[in-house]
C-alpha cells in the first residue's frame, strides 16, 4: 500500500515538456516491455511534427485511420499562420470526443482504456481522442435467468452497453448515472444509477458511503464489490440483489432502488435487497397475474419444503411416530425393513448424493446431461432401493426436496445450508429441535437489514399496498403505490383503470 | 463481558434443548406396532394375561401376529414381552383394548391406569368387552376385510355408530370420564364370536353395563340403540315400525334428545323429548303414499314404537339395577346442584323410582327415490 502511494506521487511529478521527443520517451518509458503500444509519427508541413499513441487491440483501427490520421495529414490551412493545438482540437479532428489534458496520469489512463492520444511538438499538452473499439460479447439471453415471455436481452461485459440498455428503457433525464472507479490496479469503471425523484435518499447515501470504505487492487466481477458493501456478510441470505437482465434492473430502479454497474461484469447490483425478492421472478410481471400469483405461492411453498421436508420426515419417523397416520407408518416401516443405516444417516447421505448430482449437472457439458440423469434416476433410485441400501420413501423425500430447491435459484445456497441445519436439529431433538431451528431462522431474518431497510419489511407492515407484490402479484391497476420504505415518492399511478 | 453474556445465552439455549427430554430417537423398524390388546385374567398364578396383536412386516404382505405374556401388573406384562421378542412393543397406534368378562367384573379401573399414565398409548383407544370366555379368543379370529383383527374391530366400531347405532363407541378418556362422573354409569360395547353354520366371524353385540367399575350385565343391540337415543348419542340407524298391515323401516337421519330434570315437591322426574328425522327406506306394509295421511300414520306408529321401546328400556333397567347408565343423575348434578347435594347418597334408590315422561316426535322427510310400492300386477 505504501509502495503504491509512492509510485503515485512519483507519477504526479512527471510533467510534460514542450519537446515532443521528450514526451514520447516519457510515455515509452512508462510502457516499457509493453509491445502493444503503437507510436505513429506524423508530419504535416502545415502542422508540424505530431505523434499518435494508442494500444493495439483496444482501439478501432478504422477510427484511428479515418478520424485521426487522415484529417491530420490532409489538413492544409489556407492561412499560413501557425496551427495551434486548439485548431487541431476544434477544426481538424473528426473524433466524437476530443479532450485536452496536461495530466500525465490521465493520459496513461486514456491510453489503457482504448483512447488515442495526440502529441504535438511545441505543446506540453496532449489531445485524448475517443477511438475505443474492442470486441465484446454480443447481447444475448442470460443462461440462468431465462424467461418464457418478456424481454430476453441480457447485460454484457461492457458497462456502456449495459447502461444503454437500461437507458433505453427509462428515457428520462431523471435517470442519474454517477461514475466511480474501483480497484487500485484494475481501475475498473463503475457507476451508480438511480432515479433521482423516487430513490430512497438514505439508501443512496449509504451506498455512496460504503463504496468508499474499502480498497482492493482488483474488481473483476460485481461480487468483489458486493461482498465488501453487503450487510450481514456472514449470513447465507443475500442482502444485495444481482441481476443480468436490463428489464429487471429497470424495474428495480423504478421501485426506487439503486443500481451499481461494474465494467467487465454482466451482473448488476441492486440495493436494497429484500427477502421477498428471492421469490419474485421477472416473469411474474409479464404473465397473467393469476398464473404469476400461483407461481409465486408455489415458490414460497417450495422454500418451506426444500428446507424442512427432510427434517420433518426424520423427526416424524424417529421421534413422533404417533403423528403419522397408521397406514403411512406401516408403509414406511415396511420399506425400512432391512435398510442398514439409521434414518438420519440415510437422509444425510442421500441429500449429499443429490447435491453432488446437481453440481455435476451444472458443471458438465450439455451433451452429458442425459447420461447423468439416467445414472442419477435409475442407478440411485431404482437400484439403491432394490438393493435395500436406502428405503423408497427416502428417495421420494430427497426428490421433493431437490426439485423444490431448484425452483429457487436465488436462495439456493441458503436453502441447502438450512436443510442440513434443520436436519441435524431434527435428528437430535425431533420436531422440538426443528422448531428451534425455525425460530433461529426467523430471529436471524428479522434481524437483518439491507442498506438501512429491514429485509423482512413488507412481511410485518400493516399497509395493504405493500402486500400486493409479496405473496401474490396483484394486477397492475391495484399496485398504485410502490413500497414506501423503498422510495421517497410512493405514488406509481394516479388514476385507476376502470374495472367495469 | 460481552463474551460472558453470549456464553450465558448459549448455555440457556442449550439447556432449553437438552433438558426438554426429547432424547427419544428410535427407528420405526425397531419396534412392533401394537394395534390391539386383550386383557384376561392370568393363568399360572399371575393376575394378568395379556395378548398383543402387532403388525407383522416380515413377509411380503402386511400380516398380523400375536404375542402373549403373563405378569403381576399390566406394565409388567408389557415389559415381559422383551423375554420373547426382539423388538419393543409400541403402543402409539394401539386402537382397541379388549377386556374379558372376568377381568371386567373384577373392576376395570386398575386395568386402565397404565394406559392413561404412559405416554405411548393414546387416550382415544377404544374399549370393548368380550362376551366370550376370554378376550384372547377375539384376537385369535380371522379378520374379514382388514389384515388385522384389531383394526377390523376398531373400524367396525367407528362405522357402527353411523350406520347401525347398536353399539356405543367409547374411547378410553370417555370411559374414564364416565367412571369418575357423578350420577353416570359406565357402558362399554361388547363383542362376541358369531358362529353361523357356514362361517365364524366376530360381531358387535350390544353393550355391557357397569356398576362402578364392575361389570354387572348386558344390553342387547336393540336396547343399546334406545339407550344411545336417550343419551343423545344416536348418529344413525334403523327404526323398524310395525303397522297393522306390515313392517315399515325408517332410517334415522338425525335425532336429538332433550332431557329436562324436574323436581316437584322433592320428587324428581325426568322429561325426555326425542325429536327424530327419518327417511322411509323400506315399506312392506300397505302405506298410503298418495295422501299425507298415510305418511302421518306411519309417523304416528313410529312415535308410538319409539316411545314404548324407550319406556320399556328405562323400566327394565330400573327394575334390574340401580346403575344409572342413562346419566340422569349427572343432569341433576349439573342443573340442580342443591337437589343433588341432598340426594347424592340416595340417588340409587331415587333412580329406581324415577318417573320418566317420554315425548317422541318423528318426522318422515322423504320416501327415497320412489313414491309408489312395488306393484304386483294381475
Amino acid at each position: 500500500m505504501a509502495n503504491n502511494e509512492n509510485t503515485n506521487e512519483a507519477k504526479e511529478q512527471i510533467k510534460f515538456t514542450k519537446k515532443i521527443q521528450e514526451n514520447i520517451e516519457q510515455i515509452q518509458k512508462e510502457f516499457e516491455n509493453d509491445e502493444t503500444l503503437v507510436l505513429r509519427k506524423l508530419k504535416n508541413p502545415a502542422v508540424g511534427e505530431c505523434c499518435i499513441i494508442y494500444i493495439d487491440g483496444m482501439v478501432n483501427n478504422k477510427l484511428v485511420n479515418e478520424d485521426v490520421i487522415r484529417p491530420l495529414l490532409e489538413f492544409h490551412p489556407e492561412s499560413k499562420e501557425s496551427v495551434t493545438l486548439d485548431v487541431i482540437q476544434n477544426q481538424v479532428m473528426l473524433s466524437d470526443s476530443v479532450e485536452r489534458t496536461s495530466e500525465h496520469e490521465e493520459l496513461i489512463q486514456a491510453i489503457v482504456y482504448g483512447d488515442t492520444i495526440l502529441l504535438m511538438d511545441g505543446y506540453d499538452e496532449a489531445l485524448i481522442l475517443n477511438t475505443k473499439g474492442w470486441t465484446t460479447r454480443s447481447v444475448s439471453e442470460p443462461e440462468n435467468e431465462k424467461v418464457l415471455r418478456g424481454p430476453r436481452e441480457g447485460f454484457t461485459e461492457s458497462i456502456m452497453t449495459n447502461l444503454s440498455m437500461v437507458r433505453r428503457r427509462i428515457r428520462t433525464s431523471d435517470l442519474k448515472i454517477e461514475f466511480e472507479t474501483f480497484g487500485t490496479r484494475t481501475n475498473t469503471k463503475a457507476c451508480i444509477c438511480y432515479l433521482d425523484s423516487i430513490v430512497n435518499k438514505g439508501v443512496l447515501e449509504e451506498l455512496k458511503k460504503r463504496i468508499h470504505t474499502f480498497s482492493i487492487d482488483s474488481t473483476l466481477d460485481a461480487n468483489y464489490v458486493s461482498e465488501f458493501i453487503k450487510d450481514s456478510p456472514y449470513s447465507p441470505f443475500k442482502t444485495i440483489g444481482i441481476s443480468e437482465k436490463p428489464d429487471a434492473v429497470a424495474g428495480k430502479l423504478l421501485e426506487g432502488r439503486v443500481a451499481l454497474f461494474l465494467d467487465g461484469s454482466p451482473n448488476v447490483i441492486t440495493v436494497p435487497y429484500l427477502f421477498t425478492e428471492n421469490f419474485q421472478s421477472d416473469e411474474d410481471y409479464y404473465l397473467n397475474y393469476y398464473f404469476a400469483s400461483i407461481n409465486r405461492i408455489l415458490r414460497y411453498i417450495a422454500f418451506l419444503f426444500s428446507t424442512s421436508v427432510p427434517a420433518i420426515y426424520v423427526a416424524l419417523t424417529t421421534f413422533h411416530q404417533e403423528m403419522l397416520p397408521l397406514a403411512l407408518t406401516i408403509s414406511i416401516s415396511k420399506a425400512r425393513q432391512g435398510v442398514p443405516f439409521p434414518t438420519a444417516i440415510e437422509m444425510i447421505m442421500m441429500l449429499i448424493v443429490f447435491e453432488m448430482l446437481r453440481e455435476s449437472g451444472a458443471r458438465m457439458p450439455g451433451s452429458m446431461g442425459q447420461a447423468l440423469s439416467i445414472v442419477g434416476a435409475l442407478v440411485m433410485g431404482q437400484a439403491a432401493v432394490s438393493a435395500k441400501i436406502v428405503s423408497a420413501p427416502m428417495i421420494i423425500i430427497v426428490a421433493v426436496t431437490g426439485i423444490c430447491g431448484v425452483m429457487l435459484p436465488r436462495v439456493k445456497g441458503a436453502t441447502i445450508l438450512l436443510r442440513f441445519l434443520f436436519l441435524a436439529m431434527a435428528s437430535f431433538f425431533g420436531l422440538y429441535g426443528y422448531m428451534f431451528g425455525a425460530l433461529a431462522l426467523m430471529i436471524h431474518l428479522y434481524g437483518m437489514s439491507s442498506f438501512g431497510v429491514s429485509i423482512m419489511n413488507s412481511t410485518y407492515t400493516t399497509s395493504l399496498q405493500d402486500k400486493k407484490d409479496i405473496m401474490i402479484r396483484a394486477p397492475w391497476w391495484f399496485m398504485k403505490k410502490r413500497p414506501k420504505y423503498l422510495s421517497q415518492n410512493a405514488t406509481r399511478q394516479e388514476s385507476t383503470r376502470s374495472t367495469k | 463481558m460481552k463474551t460472558a453474556k453470549r456464553f450465558c445465552i448459549l448455555i440457556l439455549v442449550m439447556n432449553m434443548m437438552f433438558l426438554s427430554g426429547c432424547w427419544n430417537y428410535h427407528e420405526l423398524e425397531d419396534m412392533s406396532l401394537v394395534t390391539g390388546v386383550a386383557i384376561d385374567k392370568g393363568i399360572k398364578g399371575c393376575p394378568y394375561h395379556l395378548t398383543f396383536e402387532f403388525i407383522d412386516l416380515t413377509g411380503d404382505k402386511i400380516g398380523s401376529k400375536l404375542v402373549e405374556s403373563d405378569g403381576n401388573t399390566i406394565y409388567d406384562c408389557v415389559r415381559n414381552i422383551a423375554n420373547k421378542a426382539e423388538k419393543k412393543l409400541n403402543f402409539s397406534e394401539c386402537k382397541v383394548i379388549i377386556i374379558s368378562q372376568d377381568s371386567a367384573s373384577q373392576g376395570i379401573a386398575p386395568l386402565m391406569d397404565w394406559f392413561i399414565r404412559d405416554h405411548e398409548p393414546r387416550i382415544n383407544v377404544n374399549l370393548i368387552v368380550s362376551k366370550e370366555k376370554t378376550a384372547n379368543e377375539i384376537l385369535q379370529q380371522k379378520p374379514v376385510t382388514d389384515e388385522l383383527i384389531s383394526l377390523e374391530i376398531w373400524k367396525t366400531l367407528q362405522r357402527n355408530v353411523t350406520s347401525l347405532g347398536k353399539s356405543p363407541n367409547v374411547e378410553l378418556y370417555q370411559a374414564i370420564n364416565m367412571l369418575s362422573d357423578n350420577g353416570t354409569a359406565l357402558v362399554l360395547p361388547t363383542i362376541k364370536i358369531d358362529k353361523l353354520p357356514t362361517s365364524t366371524t366376530l360381531a358387535l353385540d350390544g353393550s355391557a353395563v357397569f356398576k362402578g367399575d364392575k361389570l354387572i350385565g348386558y344390553l342387547d343391540g336393540e336396547e343399546t340403540k334406545y339407550l344411545l337415543l336417550i343419551k343423545n348419542q344416536n348418529h344413525g340407524g334403523l327404526l323398524i315400525v310395525n303397522t297393522d298391515t306390515g313392517k315399515v323401516t325408517l332410517e334415522i337421519i338425525d335425532s336429538s334428545t332433550k332431557l329436562t330434570p324436574k323436581v316437584e315437591s322433592n320428587q324428581p322426574s325426568m322429561e325426555i323429548e326425542i325429536k327424530t328425522r327419518a327417511i322411509l327406506s323400506e315399506d312392506e306394509a300397505l302405506t298410503d303414499h298418495d295422501s299425507s295421511n298415510g305418511i302421518k300414520e306411519v309417523q304416528k306408529n313410529a312415535e308410538d314404537t319409539l316411545k314404548n321401546n324407550v319406556t320399556d328400556l328405562i323400566k327394565t333397567v330400573q327394575s334390574q339395577t340401580d346403575s344409572d347408565i342413562f346419566g340422569f343423575g349427572s343432569l341433576y348434578y349439573q342443573n340442580n346442584p342443591e337437589f343433588w347435594k341432598q340426594e347424592k347418597l340416595k340417588w340409587k334408590d331415587d333412580f329406581r323410582k324415577l318417573k320418566c315422561i317420554v315425548n317422541v316426535k318423528v318426522k318422515i322427510e322423504n320416501t327415497e327415490v320412489i313414491k309408489q310400492k312395488v306393484k304386483v300386477g294381475g
